[in-house]
């Protein structure tokens, strides 16, 4: 069988290899990769009817037991006549069903899925899925690229801030354009308002409904784009990104600046590795407008405060989603190396805290010694 | 499993002492000066810390002691009625904080970002907020505060920092004399704002404390935000002079009004840092709520009985106290003034209780 290319999930270096829709396919690819005598694989079934196979796969010395069976258990207690999808798979067993993050880290890269096991993670693949499901996640492995680890750290240090700031630019820039907008324009310079109120000017519309307004039209673009076939998708994002836009500006439906502040709230989604924590993020920015809207900052603060705890109350399969931001004690504060920024490779010589303890160590040298020690 | 144990680490509680103190203290403190010169309201904070640091070894040796709930604790040493009156106590002080911050918010946030919004809408945001934080387990409140602490610190530190340059050294020197009298009796008053740390023990059987972890967790958190205080409080003084420090309700804000950053990109860096003051005090309103519906869930087993009596005790006490000129006087008066030295008296009490009992075992076996 033909090995696709990775699509979603594109990186500058590294394997270009993706996920097929065949099972033993994904498993070779794996196994390719990682020839390990504790490399387990489990085959289990899924759905009463469609009994689709699925494979379970750890390093079993490196994997906390716990973990295991709690997936082992969570996924034994499915009753359902079919799983077509990872997706259903995740649904089914996420631990807050109510919370639009993501509880698992859906790649279509082998290699992802191979360094997440060396991490001491486990991942899900299903039949007829072209997309492993690793878990634990946390927003910290939500943030990175796979070919974090392949490029100079400073690089990758540089870029992952980038990629915070795109994730808080996706969440609250819209809000906080609205909340200054409409109550704190005292805040900024004279000249940058004056510039602001002279783009607004023969804008019929409050603010708020402004930046909504663009904000549904470009969901309507990106959903259009999404359903249409590959060329057809394209020129939908030029009629709606280009024509549309300039068209909204001309006839004064909004302003240039709106214009702006949407595109680069775009830009900071898009940015944001994981489709699946995007999409969270997209949807908690319309709080965010809104509570800007009503409440100005006092509301942006509100709204921060209740994401951080809710972010704070979520768990994926016992690992604490905002860790190692979050108790990052428990690994000696060591998986603070690999998170905001990144060290360089071989300072990283621990598996992040949810290994198991004894083999922490990934990397020899001197901080074994001081482990042992 | 290693973190999923529903018990806070002991960073943690540093953490969630921190960013309750640091906020809510800022805007308290300089409420209680009556009529001290700065000099002597800066030795006033110093000294009602030192007491409040000698008291924290107090309630870390006792909180080791503390096996199960602070209830059970305390009806095993004192009795089952004594027990509740305490619990009685400690919820009548939480509800009286949690109303005066509250409405201290929405006054702060009225006065400074929204004048347009109505104060008892803000206030109730911040009530809101509070009952959020209070659902939930004490792992996600910590880990909120392990997150915030750090931003929180950085805001208030660039802050001082970006003041410190309009400070005039003339409002540093000595002016009159010092009234060393008044400030011991009213260090009290600062003692009484950090008696927070009492509710700790109702905490205790839900962190991971570890070796001397107590003292030092508690002392890490109090330190923090006492030389915070201290670092603000003696820029206010130098930038707004004794005058001007005394007779502004909240010299801290008027502080940030003076703290611009080089490059001009903001006309007002304050609201800016308002912000983040304004994380501190909705945490501090969540941890009001937390400690309430801990000490109601250890009153009352019934979990539907606790839910509603939080319910309908924050309600009317929200309701009731008005304004802030009323839940100030409520608080104040009541509460720093009578609840605490109660409540501050018990672990004092407990510790020699126990040492009596102890040397009594110890003379019977011989």
């Amino acid at each position: 069988m033909d090995i696709p290319k990775a699509e979603a999930e594109k990186g500058i270096r590294g394997s270009r290899e993706a996920f097929t829709e065949d099972l033993e396919t994904n498993c070779a690819l794996i196994t390719k990769r990682i020839r390990d005598e504790h490399f387990c694989r489990e085959t289990i079934q899924a759905g009463r009817r469609t009994k689709t196979d699925m494979a379970l796969i750890y390093l079993e010395d490196v994997m906390y037991p716990e973990i295991l069976e709690e997936a082992r258990q969570r996924i034994g207690a499915l009753d359902v006549d079919g799983v077509m999808d990872s997706g259903t798979l995740e649904q089914l067993t996420k631990e807050n069903v109510w919370s639009p993050f993501p509880q698992y880290q859906a790649t279509e890269r082998p290699d992802r899925v191979c360094q997440a096991l060396l991490d001491g993670r486990a991942a899900l693949l299903l039949e007829h899925s072209p997309e492993a499901l690793i878990f634990p996640a946390t927003v910290n492995s939500l943030f990175q690229t796979n070919d974090d680890y392949y490029r100079h750290f400073l690089v990758v240090s540089f870029l992952r801030l980038i990629r915070y700031l795109a994730g808080f630019l996706a969440v609250f820039l819209p809000g906080i354009y609205v909340a200054v907008s409409c109550f704190h324009a005292q805040i900024l310079p004279v000249n940058l308002v004056l510039s602001m109120a002279e783009a607004r000017q023969g804008v019929p519309f409050p603010v708020l409904i402004e930046i909504l307004i663009l904000e549904v039209s470009f969901e309507l673009i990106r959903e259009a784009g999404l359903r249409m076939p590959g060329a057809i998708g394209n020129t939908i994002g030029i009629v709606g990104g280009l024509i549309i836009g300039q068209s909204a500006v001309s006839a004064n439906l909004v302003s240039p600046m709106t214009v702006v502040v949407v595109a680069l709230t775009a830009l900071g989604s898009f940015s944001v590795p994981n489709e699946e924590f995007s999409e969270a993020l997209r949807m908690v920015k319309y709080i965010n407008i809104f509570l800007g809207g009503f409440l100005g900052i006092v509301g942006i603060v509100l709204g921060a405060y209740l994401l951080i705890l809710h972010l704070s109350g979520l768990k994926s399969f016992g690992v604490p989603y905002l860790s190692p931001f979050a108790a990052s004690d428990i690994n000696d504060y060591q998986d603070l190396k690999d998170a905001l920024v990144r060290g360089p490779l071989r300072t990283l010589a621990r598996r992040p805290f949810y290994a198991r303890r004894e083999q922490r160590i990934r990397m020899g040298g001197k901080e074994r010694d001081h482990v042992r020690r | 499993m290693f973190a999923d144990n529903g018990k806070i680490s002991p960073r943690q509680v540093s953490c969630l002492l921190f960013t309750d103190w640091v906020g809510k203290l800022l805007l308290l403190l300089p409420r209680v000066q009556w009529g001290l010169t700065g000099w002597e309201f800066l030795a006033m904070v110093a000294l009602g810390g030192s007491w409040t640091g000698l008291y924290l070894v107090l309630i870390a040796r006792l909180s080791a002691r503390v096996r199960g709930s602070f209830t059970d604790f305390l009806r095993r040493r004192l009795g089952k009625y004594p027990a509740y009156l305490v619990g009685c106590l400690a919820l009548l002080y939480l509800l009286l904080n949690l109303v005066y911050v509250t409405r201290m918010t929405g006054r702060i946030c009225g006065l400074f970002l929204l004048p347009e919004v109505p104060e008892s809408l803000l206030a109730l945001c911040a009530l809101a907020a509070g009952a959020v934080t209070a659902l939930g387990d004490s792992q996600k409140r910590g880990r909120a505060a392990e997150i915030l602490a750090f931003p929180i610190a950085i805001a208030l530190a660039v802050m001082v920092a970006a003041a410190m340059g309009s400070a005039e050294k003339r409002n540093f020197l000595p002016a009159g004399g010092f009234d060393g009298f008044a400030v011991l009796v009213r260090s009290g008053a600062v003692f009484a704002g950090f008696s927070g740390a009492l509710l700790i023990l109702y905490e205790t059987p839900h962190v991971r404390w570890a070796g001397k972890g107590r003292i030092k967790a508690l002392e890490k958190g109090f330190g923090a935000a006492l030389a915070f205080l201290l670092a603000a409080f003696l820029t206010a003084f130098g930038v707004l002079g004794k005058g001007s420090f005394a007779r502004l309700p909240w010299p801290v804000l008027s502080l940030m009004s003076s703290a611009s950053l080089p490059g001009g990109f903001l006309q007002r860096w304050d609201a800016v840092f308002l912000a983040f003051l304004l994380f501190s005090l909705l945490l501090a309103c969540g941890i009001s709520c937390h400690f309430m519906k801990r000490v109601l869930a250890e009153l009352c087993p019934k979990r539907n009985t606790e839910r509603l009596l939080f319910l309908g005790m924050v309600l009317a006490a929200f309701f009731l106290a008005g304004d802030l000129n009323t839940a100030e006087a409520l608080f104040f008066r009541w509460g720093l003034c009578c609840l605490v030295p109660i409540l501050a008296a018990l672990p004092v009490f407990l510790i020699m209780l126990e040492r009596i009992k102890s040397k009594c075992r110890q003379e019977k076996k011989q």
